[in-house]
Formats: C-alpha cells, sequence, structure tokens
C-alpha cells in the first residue's frame, strides 16, 4: 500500500464524519487531488473485492467509512442504547417540502401541508437537519429554512440532487392505493359512532359538477 | 404513504364502555387524498358534495370522540362548503375565453402539489431505513445532548456556594496541612477551565473544584469560575433541585482565547 492510500485510509478510519477530497487534501500537503481520488477509489475497490465487512461511501460531499448493511443487526445491539428514533411521518413531509423548495419559508411549507408546523420545524432545527438560509425580501422579513449536511449524512445522500427529481415523483404517485386496513378501521368507526345517520350521508352523495370539464 | 394513517386513536369511553380506533391525519389535505382514494374518486373531477359530507363526517367523529378538531381542519371545511356553493351555481359558456376556471381547480393544484411531497417523505423515509443499517464511527450524539440540556435548570449562586462549602469541608477534612507557595492565579485557574470545557463541553461541578483539592486551589477555582459565569462565558446547571451540578461552556465562549489581557 502505497503513502497516500495508507494515510487517506487512516484518516477516513479515524474520522467521526464524511471527509470531502478538499480536507484530505489541505492534511496531506504533498498530494494533488487526483492523487487522493485514485487512492480512494483504490480502497473502495480493495474492500469490495476483499469482502470485508466496511465500505467508503460516498455522504454529504465526502466520504465515510461505514459497515456494510448486512452486519446492520449486530451493530445496533453494540449502539443500543444511543440508537435515536426515526423521524415521524409530519417531520419526514416537512423535510420533503424544504428540500424540493428551499430555501423556504415558513408560511410556504404551512401553505403546502396545510397544517401549522411550529413544533416540526423546531425540532428539525434542533436535529440540524435544516438551517436558518437567509431572510426572504417581504413583508416581516421571514426567515428562509434549507436542508444541511447533516441532513445529507443522515439520508445516506451525497448532495441534494441524488433525491428523485420532482418529476420522477410524480410517476410514483401514478398509483396511489389507501391501505386496506385504514378504509376498514376508518368505516368501522363510522359504522359505530355515526351508525343510522349514515345512510343520509351516503344518499347526499352524488356527484354535483358541471358536465365534463375536466380541469388538470 | 400510509405510514402516517396507520397511527390510530384508541379512545376509551368508561360511560359506554365501547372502543372506537379512528385513523388520524395529518392534516385537512391528508384526509381529503385519503378519501379520494378510499372512493377511488378521479383526482381532476372530485364530486365536492359528496366529499365535504365525508369530510364533515369525519370532522364529527374526531368531536364525539373529544379529540381536538385543529383549526387547520375546519378552514378546509369552510373552502369546501364555498366550493360546494359555486358548484351549484349555473355555469357560464364554456366557449366564452373570459370563463373563469373550475373553482375545483385551486384546491386539486394543492392536493396534486401535497401527494407529490407525500410521496417525496415516502422516499426520504425509505432512505432513512436504509441508511440506519450503515453504521460510521460515531461522533458526539450532539443533538441528544441539547435536548437533554433544555431540561436542565439553572443553579443560583447561593447553592453554589453552598455546594462549594461542602466540597471543601469535605476535602480540607482529609488533607494534611501543608504550608504552599501561592501557585496560583485566578487567571491561570480561568483558562484552564475554559481549556477543560473547550474539549468537554460540560464538566461536573464537584470534579472542577476537586481537580486540585489544595484549599487555596479550590478558593481560586472557585473564583475563577465566578468570573466565567459573570463573563457569561459558561452556565451552571443541573437537572433537578439538589441533583449533580453541571458547568457548561456557552457556545460565545467556543471562540475565546484572551481572557484577562490586561488584569489578573
Amino acid at each position: 500500500m502505497n503513502q497516500t492510500k495508507g494515510i487517506v485510509e487512516s484518516l477516513l478510519f479515524a474520522s467521526d464524519r464524511p471527509l470531502s477530497v478538499g480536507i484530505l487534501q489541505t492534511i496531506i500537503k504533498e498530494t494533488d487531488v487526483r492523487q487522493i481520488q485514485e487512492a480512494i477509489e483504490s480502497l473502495k475497490k480493495q474492500y469490495d473485492q476483499s469482502g470485508r465487512s466496511f465500505q467508503i461511501l460516498e455522504l454529504a460531499g465526502g466520504y465515510q467509512i461505514c459497515t456494510r448493511p448486512q452486519y446492520a443487526p449486530w451493530v445496533r445491539e453494540l449502539f443500543r442504547c444511543r440508537s435515536h428514533s426515526r423521524l415521524s411521518q409530519p417531520a419526514l413531509e416537512t423535510l420533503a417540502i424544504i428540500a424540493y423548495e428551499q430555501p423556504i419559508v415558513r408560511a410556504e411549507i404551512e401553505c403546502l401541508r396545510g397544517v401549522c408546523i411550529d413544533g416540526v420545524l423546531n425540532t428539525l432545527l434542533e436535529k440540524k437537519l435544516i438551517t436558518v438560509k437567509g431572510r426572504k425580501i417581504s413583508v416581516g422579513r421571514p426567515l428562509l429554512y434549507g436542508t444541511t449536511d447533516e441532513f445529507l449524512r443522515y439520508f445516506g445522500l451525497n448532495k441534494i440532487t441524488d433525491l428523485p427529481a420532482k418529476g420522477e415523483l410524480s410517476s410514483l404517485t401514478e398509483s396511489p392505493k389507501a391501505a386496506e386496513g385504514v378504509v376498514t378501521e376508518y368505516e368501522g368507526a363510522v359504522e359505530q359512532i355515526l351508525g343510522p345517520a349514515r345512510g343520509n350521508i351516503q344518499t347526499s352523495g352524488g356527484s354535483i359538477h358541471p358536465g365534463g370539464s375536466s380541469p388538470g | 404513504m400510509t405510514q402516517g394513517r396507520t397511527m390510530t386513536v384508541e379512545k376509551r369511553r368508561t360511560v359506554t364502555g365501547y372502543q372506537v380506533k379512528l385513523p388520524l391525519f395529518e392534516g385537512p389535505l391528508d384526509l381529503l387524498l385519503f378519501l379520494i382514494h378510499k372512493d377511488q374518486i378521479d383526482i381532476y373531477d372530485i364530486p365536492i358534495a359528496r366529499i365535504t359530507a365525508e369530510y364533515l363526517e369525519y370532522l364529527k367523529l374526531m368531536r364525539l370522540l373529544q379529540l381536538d378538531v385543529a383549526a387547520d381542519f375546519l378552514v378546509m371545511a369552510a373552502t369546501l362548503m364555498s366550493l360546494k356553493s359555486r358548484m351549484l351555481l349555473p355555469q357560464p359558456d364554456k366557449t366564452d375565453d373570459s370563463f373563469p376556471e373550475d373553482p375545483r381547480q385551486e384546491l386539486v393544484n394543492r392536493l396534486l402539489e401535497y401527494r407529490l411531497f407525500k410521496t417525496a417523505a415516502q422516499t426520504l423515509g425509505e432512505k432513512e431505513q436504509q441508511s440506519t443499517l450503515l453504521y460510521a464511527r460515531p461522533g458526539e450524539p450532539e443533538w441528544a445532548e441539547q435536548e437533554a440540556e433544555q431540561d436542565l435548570i439553572d443553579v443560583s449562586l447561593f447553592e453554589l456556594i453552598d455546594a462549594f462549602k461542602n466540597i471543601v469541608e469535605k476535602e480540607s477534612l482529609a488533607e494534611s496541612h501543608q504550608v504552599e507557595l501561592d501557585e496560583y492565579t485566578v487567571k491561570e485557574r480561568f483558562d484552564h477551565i475554559l481549556t477543560i470545557l473547550h474539549s468537554r463541553k460540560k464538566v461536573p461541578f464537584i470534579d472542577l473544584i476537586r481537580s486540585d483539592s489544595r484549599n487555596t486551589a479550590m478558593v481560586v477555582t472557585f473564583l475563577a469560575l465566578l468570573e466565567l459565569m459573570r463573563a457569561q462565558l459558561v452556565s451552571v446547571k443541573q437537572q433537578r433541585a439538589f441533583g449533580q451540578i453541571w458547568i457548561y461552556i456557552k457556545s460565545v465562549a467556543r471562540d475565546y482565547h484572551h481572557p484577562f489581557q490586561n488584569s489578573s
């Protein structure tokens, strides 16, 4: 193993955060960017070919050594005490909107989600998944929010464009299906509570719309 | 996509003794999307009267179960009813260019956009799931620490002096008396505490004072700590009354390198 490769490997091994080629280069002064990239590629190949239990991943614009997913059950046992809870559905929805529409102000997020998001924003700020990117030049100069490097790292992304484009998303939504369980649950609740009153609503259920104009 | 909806509320009614499970929705748009999918309605051609009825029915359920109906849900109810009444008005000739667009258009756009972000959220959720299988060398769980810090209560000066007195009393009993040269200055201890806090962010009060348990050292350390508090560089907190006292470095102090430039 040549010198540069060894240094790169030791740095990646010791670091608790992704290291960019730039950071690596400021540490290993006498090498150029190309040599560092070659060293990383060579290490990657070496780990893959020899079937190591860890790999080098590109996260948040840098490189980091991570264990391979198939060993997660055991590593999880090791870190059991520090495992943190997954994000809630409102948190994920809010994050998704910020990720795609950033920089964005709170009122716009609330309009898109149709609900007030005070608590969720604070949680995301605390977790450093989003940050204040500035102020919008408009009435009240509201704060603009955007995602952070921690966001990329948390979701295993290298750059924000690694997320599916909006066009791809809409093709994913083409065949939405309400979960059967929820529908049953919902109808069960309606039946149980509203009971006889339900009939009236169904009779008024005919669609009233002007002949065939189909917007969109 | 349905992850959020699978949460349910179980409301126990002690009087009547029955249980009802009601799916919870993230907001009015989430509820509307659910109703649309449930009845397999074409999102571009929503039967407003029928959807409004179902929507109001859900609100009624929430109220019957004594759940708080968020204002957001009521705003949407008003929007739906206004739409419903507008749909009943006779439609002008469609060939006329000045014909305003379908009154439902705005709602449909919001629903489509919301649905898009719901899918995006689902994608993020999957990525989160995948990424929890990858372990890297753990750094300091910075945000976990921050959350815990918020629950801490401030320690008053008197409590601190009291705590100091306790430590000194215990320590000086055990110590043999020796005459020492005064080699400590507040300035030196001030720097020393800051150095410790720079690397550890927080340190128990008792450890700090006892780091050098000679009487003079403890007093000087304590004075230095008071200086740091006065300079707003550290905060002194504890989890509960009479609990362990912790010294935390404040973020402004992270770049603070030259204390006591002209004094001691």
